[in-house]
């Protein structure tokens, strides 16, 4: 069976959830401390997840303390290994921060994110967004894989969720997209709160070069389930959740599973 | 030392130390130790017999509440009530609830304040032993747009980014609340915190030292965050009238971060001591901090304790011992185990998760022996700082106080013109009336993976909190501060009545309910009277939506009394007995929202509309009138409503539901329709301001048309209209296109609150 | 029009600067900082009553200073950092956001309440103390060397994609 780790920091809060998902999905899943770094080393995982909350407490930014932790030497050598790396919201701070997204120099800081920028309010925002795949995640990304072209939607938690990237990296950062804030139906999103927090090109998720490094800043993990969906949303899915018989509600899966999914798809394929 | 003083003595000592204890309390203390007592024990006392801890006003009529109910495993008295919920896999769980006021403090520090208050409520849940799944705020304001609108406001936005900063990175769902505005709370607003968990039955955790501790050798261990003067004074504090100064010793500093590892750090050290199946006690650091935590674990065991001072991690040098000993510094935690495991608790904090290299010297650390003599005894530097026998310190005091009650004129609007299409836009997008999505937008109601329904969605919070399991957890809060204020009584049956429907419309059945009584000075004779009557009214409340059978109440299992609450003027704030009921649905699936689902389906109301609005939002906002006749509370009706309500929606009949209560029948048909996208309601009732603005207690329901042709509806349930295909609501001569009107709705607060758009 | 800036201090020991200099010491420098502190700098330019319309400013909105847990004072000539910082030699860095809505909304709010204020900025400044006798050049160096995030394992302070960093004067 394929394994996964799941890193918890001090301050992260998301790494029941993000476990327990792996493991519906097929994959044997174990949550290791920030000290663990011998027995994390010995478990030789097939894949790692650094989970959401606030390692640190975002103090001084969120995802950077986190990044000068001892673990991360072990998290980025396994990146460089080519192994399947996936941070999900603070997760994906701790990985711009450390240098190892967008990566094209793996450990120079190359990328950030930046505090919210919406009209009128700054801070945390929870919302529910539409994503969409890009063509180069579907091929390259083992934590996309198995998406199809349409949007599907997803909830944001965050207070910092804005990638920004130097003017002369803006047409080499387009093929490190994994997945962009959208419309309902997949059409380009019109700026905030369809875009939740002002990032460049609508990026939601970002991978290194290679494509074996995830950042993304929606929670999959939350929206695994069908019944976890909002039963008002708009679009396709919502027409579904709103009429979902209760064996469905139960078992059909909800627009994150698929996130999960391609890793158990591609873990299977690389694994035999 | 010294020999017992006289009254002018310990009235300067009262002074000198900026005690809020009486001379006649300071006397019996005196008495109890005979002779002048150490700082440190007339902090201790201060505290002890703080209106916070003691409930000396409160007592005698908090008894009077219902709380016992055969699912009731732990009523009051602990840090948190406890009752059963289901079984899973074998296994017994039950529900951990915890409901308490951070008023005093939000109003000075809204940010810090309403941050301690999660943490201090979640940690009361904690230390129960459970995991705690959700949190919900449950806030009364001043008028933002009022005579004081900019402290207001900014005491709003302060409050609800504690409340985000702190309470989202504890990793626990924030599962919204409610929030009201009145004028009464201009100098004094209200923030109370709801807690809940779930622990196996098995594995409840309780706050005194084990039985075992009298056979074998028990120590005191202090875990978290070294103590510093943050906080000393807090609970006489929170007890004290405002007067808009205070020492800064009273802030307390909250750490969500260090939080968040030590509730991780005490669950492994829990599962550690469960393993090896020795008995322990376990209670938080709130009021009165080590001094309280170490007096009360000895004392409810039938032990005494010796304290070492000196073993205090402290992040300050050479505080006082009244300082280390009563400070509130924030996150931590006293533990009573046997000798015999010590390496292994501190092994898992100090080592395993490295608390002294996240915080300075934050770390676990003995403190105290567990000792046969009753006695409380604290040492540091080589002194006594305090030798009274144990049993004192708990023993607490208590008041009758004094009622006068308030003759209330009611005086109904001599006109009541009223235009529907106009009324009810006004309504909407009126402070009171608009959307509160602004505020939750802020809250993570999602982490976790356990939220089924989150606010706004359904009428309340729905959570599946037990992995494998389909039971679902229901939970509202509510108080409605302008019934309250015409009349007492009301205020605390209709606060039950609207939490019970609130839960009902979700499908769950209520199995208990906490309370948080805010009021005015206890010694003001109308204050206290408005106290026993909003507490009568929640008695009246429980005793007749009991849903356990037989006679039974639903049982009031845990609460807080906060009073003192007043204007800078002295006038008490409105009533405002605040009541979370808790429920539980079997299939979390079967769960209904508000949200419409088909057009041409019918919309039923049930409970007739009668003429009361008092202190409804259409007098308010429409007409500018603040008196008339409240609501009636029937309880009998109000149970046979929730009856027939929950078995229509477990028969899977109902597709959505909405409760009618503040804004009527009209409110609660437009909130259906504005959860709803595309689907709207026409409504083919009378268009008069009683059937569509009166706040009767009902529902409103939709099912399909074919359901009543099958049966005979109660006398209680109507045709009210049907689902239409366009976001709108309308009725006979009137019609309201929300499509237009959502963004206002929705943005409203924000634009006054936030933005301060037009003030 | 007048430019001015205040410095907004907690009262009670700032846990972000505790985090920071628990973060430089796990970094394990030759000459770390022994002290750091945390302050908010907020920048007014005003159209009219330089000082006086800032302490309006800061006297109607307690979500810039709360004065039951902060304090403040105007940068520049007036400003009076505590006794004890005479034991060590200290180094400010200011680092600011290219673009923050905190900024944004604030500048939107004042002159929506009329306020004869034209923007308001917001930018936090770190002060590290460094042992007395370092030199002085040595120490710019240093503080630099921690402002600038480059990689994983150097720098701290700022984030040179998103944010800017300028030594305080």
């Amino acid at each position: 069976m394929s394994t996964a780790a799941v890193i918890r920091f001090p301050g992260s809060n998301c790494e029941f959830e993000t476990a327990r998902v792996l493991r519906k999905s097929g994959i044997d899943t174990r949550i290791y401390n920030w000290n663990e770094i011998e027995k994390l080393s010995d478990s030789r995982a097939d894949a790692y997840i650094l989970p959401g909350g606030f390692s640190f407490q975002d103090r001084i930014r969120a995802g950077v303390v986190a990044a000068g932790e001892s673990i991360m030497d072990l998290i980025f050598q396994e990146a460089v290994n080519g192994k399947p790396i996936l941070g999900i919201c603070n997760g994906a701070q701790v990985l711009v921060e450390s240098g190892l997204v967008p990566g094209w120099k793996p450990g120079a800081i190359q990328g950030a994110l930046a505090s919210n920028l919406s009209p009128g309010r700054s801070g945390y925002l929870s919302d529910w967004v539409y994503l969409k795949s890009t063509d180069e995640a579907r091929e390259k990304s083992p934590w996309l894989c198995a998406l199809g072209q349409e949007a599907i939607p997803v909830p944001i938690a965050h207070a910092e969720g804005r990638f920004v990237f130097r003017e002369d990296d803006l047409d080499k950062v387009k093929s490190n997209i994994g997945l962009v804030y959208c419309g309902v139906n997949g059409e380009a999103a019109e700026g905030w709160p369809e875009n939740p927090n002002g990032s460049i090109l609508d990026i939601a998720a970002l991978m290194n070069p290679e494509g074996n490094v995830l950042a993304i800043m929606p929670h999959p993990e939350r929206c695994f389930h069908l019944w976890q969906v909002p039963p008002g949303i708009k679009g396709p899915w919502g027409e579904l959740r709103r009429n979902a018989s209760l064996k469905d509600l139960e078992e059909k899966p909800g627009p994150g599973a698929v996130v999960f999914k391609s890793l158990a798809k591609y873990l299977g394929e690389n694994n035999g | 030392m010294s020999k017992r003083p006289d009254r002018e003595e310990l009235k300067k000592e009262i002074s000198k130390r900026g005690l809020a204890m009486t001379a006649d309390e300071a006397d019996k203390l005196a008495g109890y130790v005979d002779r002048l007592p150490t700082p440190l024990e007339f902090h201790l006392f201060d505290t002890m017999w703080s209106e916070h801890c003691s409930y000396k006003s409160s007592k005698s009529v908090l008894k009077t509440l219902p709380t016992d109910s055969p699912g009731v495993v732990i009523g009051p008295g602990e840090d948190a009530g406890v009752v059963s919920f289901c079984h899973q896999d074998g296994k017994e769980w039950d529900l951990v609830v915890a409901h308490e006021s951070h008023n005093h403090p939000s109003q000075v520090l809204p940010v810090e304040g309403a941050a301690t208050g999660i943490g201090g409520i979640v940690r009361d849940v904690y230390c129960m032993g459970a995991r705690v799944t959700g949190s919900m705020d449950l806030l009364r304001f001043g008028d933002p747009q009022g005579k004081k609108g900019e402290t207001t406001r900014g005491i709003v936005r302060g409050v609800v980014e504690g409340i985000w900063k702190y309470g989202n990175a504890l990793g626990v769902p924030n599962m919204g609340g409610d929030t009201e505005f009145h004028p009464g709370y201009d100098d004094n607003c209200l923030v109370n915190v709801v807690a809940f968990g779930v622990v196996p039955h098995d594995r409840i955790v309780h706050s005194f030292v084990p039985e075992q501790a009298h056979k074998e050798p028990y120590v005191l261990i202090l875990t978290g965050k070294p103590t510093d003067s943050t906080g000393f004074g807090g609970a006489t504090f929170a007890s004290a009238d405002l007067d808009g100064e205070l020492g800064m010793g009273s802030v307390q500093v909250a750490d969500p971060f260090l939080k968040r590892v030590l509730s991780e750090a005490n669950q492994a050290v829990l599962d550690m001591l469960f393993e090896k199946e020795v008995e322990f006690g376990f209670k938080d650091l709130g009021a009165g901090g080590i001094a309280c935590v170490t007096s009360e674990l000895a004392a409810h065991g039938g032990l005494g304790i010796d304290v070492d001072l000196d073993a205090v991690p402290v992040s300050v040098k050479n505080l006082p011992p009244e300082v280390i000993a009563c400070s509130e510094t924030q996150e931590r935690y006293g533990l009573a185990v046997p000798a015999t495991v010590i390496d292994d608790v501190l092994n898992i904090y100090n080592e395993k998760f490295e608390l002294p290299r996240l915080f300075p010297n934050c770390r676990a650390a003995v403190i105290g022996k567990f000792t046969s003599k009753p006695m409380y005894n604290v040492v540091c530097r080589g002194e006594n700082a305090a030798e009274t026998p144990i049993n004192y310190i708990t023993e607490g005091v208590v008041y009758e106080r004094e009622e006068l009650p308030i003759e209330n004129e009611i005086v109904e609007p001599d006109s009541r013109p009223c235009n529907p299409s106009v009324d009810l836009v006004k309504i909407l997008t009126s402070v009171s009336g608009c959307s509160r999505e602004h505020i939750w937008s802020y809250y993570d109601s999602e982490v976790q993976g356990v939220t089924r329904l989150r606010p706004g969605e359904a009428d309340s919070c729905v959570s599946v909190p037990i992995e494998g399991s389909r039971v679902g957890l229901a939970v509202s809060g509510d108080g409605n501060p302008w019934y309250g204020e015409l009349d007492p009584f009301l205020g605390g049956a209709h606060a039950v009545g609207e939490a019970v429907r609130n839960v009902v419309a979700t499908g769950a059945t209520p199995i208990c309910a906490t309370d948080c009584l805010n009021f005015g000075n206890p010694e003001d004779p109308k204050a206290f009277w408005q106290f026993k009557q909003a507490v009568a009214g929640i008695s009246e409340g429980c005793n007749t939506l009991g849903f356990s059978g037989g006679d039974f109440p639903l049982p009031i299992v845990s609460g807080n009394v906060s009073f003192y609450n007043q204007s800078i003027g002295g006038k008490a704030i409105p009533p405002s007995p605040i009541v979370a009921v808790f429920g539980k649905i079997h299939d979390h699936r079967k769960a209904t929202d508000i949200v419409l689902r088909k057009e041409g389906n019918l919309i039923l109301l049930i409970g007739t509309r009668k003429d009361e609005l008092g202190g409804s939002i259409f007098y308010r906002t429409c007409l500018n009138h603040h008196g008339g006749t409240v609501p009636v509370f029937k309880g009998a009706l109000e149970k046979k409503m929730a009856d027939w309500v929950l078995s229509t929606i477990h028969d899977g009949k109902a597709f959505s539901v909405h409760d009618i209560s503040i804004g009527g029948l009209a409110v609660a048909g437009a909130e259906m329709a504005l959860a709803s996208g595309k689907l709207g309601i026409e409504f083919s009732l009378d268009s008069n301001p009683v059937t569509l603005f009166s706040e009767t207690p009902g529902y409103l329901m939709e099912v399909d048309g074919r359901f009543i042709e099958d049966i005979t509806l109660p006398e209680f349930v109507s045709v009210a209209g049907k689902v239409c295909n366009k976001s709108s609501v309308s009725g006979n001569g009137w019609f309201v296109n929300l499509e237009a009107l959502r963004k206002e709705w929705s943005d409203k607060l924000a634009s006054i609150v936030w933005r301060e758009e037009g003030v | 029009m007048d430019s001015l800036q205040i410095a907004v201090k907690l009262n009670t020991p700032d846990p972000q600067a505790i985090t920071a200099l628990n973060a430089i010491k796990a970094m394990r420098l030759q000459l770390p900082p022994l002290k750091i502190q945390r302050y908010d700098l907020w920048d007014f330019e005003v159209i009219e009553g330089g000082i006086d319309t800032v302490s309006n400013v800061v006297k109607h909105f307690s979500d810039i200073v709360n004065p039951n847990k902060q304090s403040w004072m105007f940068a520049g000539e007036e400003i009076s950092f505590p006794e004890e910082d005479t034991e060590l030699q200290w180094v400010g860095i200011v680092v600011k956001d290219f673009v923050d809505s905190i900024s944004d909304n604030w500048t939107e709010l004042l002159k929506r309440r009329e306020f004869p204020v034209l923007s308001l900025s917001h930018s936090v400044l770190w002060r590290m103390g460094y042992l007395i006798d370092t030199d002085e050049a040595l120490v710019k160096k240093m503080a630099l060397d921690l402002a600038v995030s480059k990689s994983r394992s150097s720098g701290l302070f700022s984030n040179p994609i998103s944010q800017e960093v300028f030594f305080w004067s």
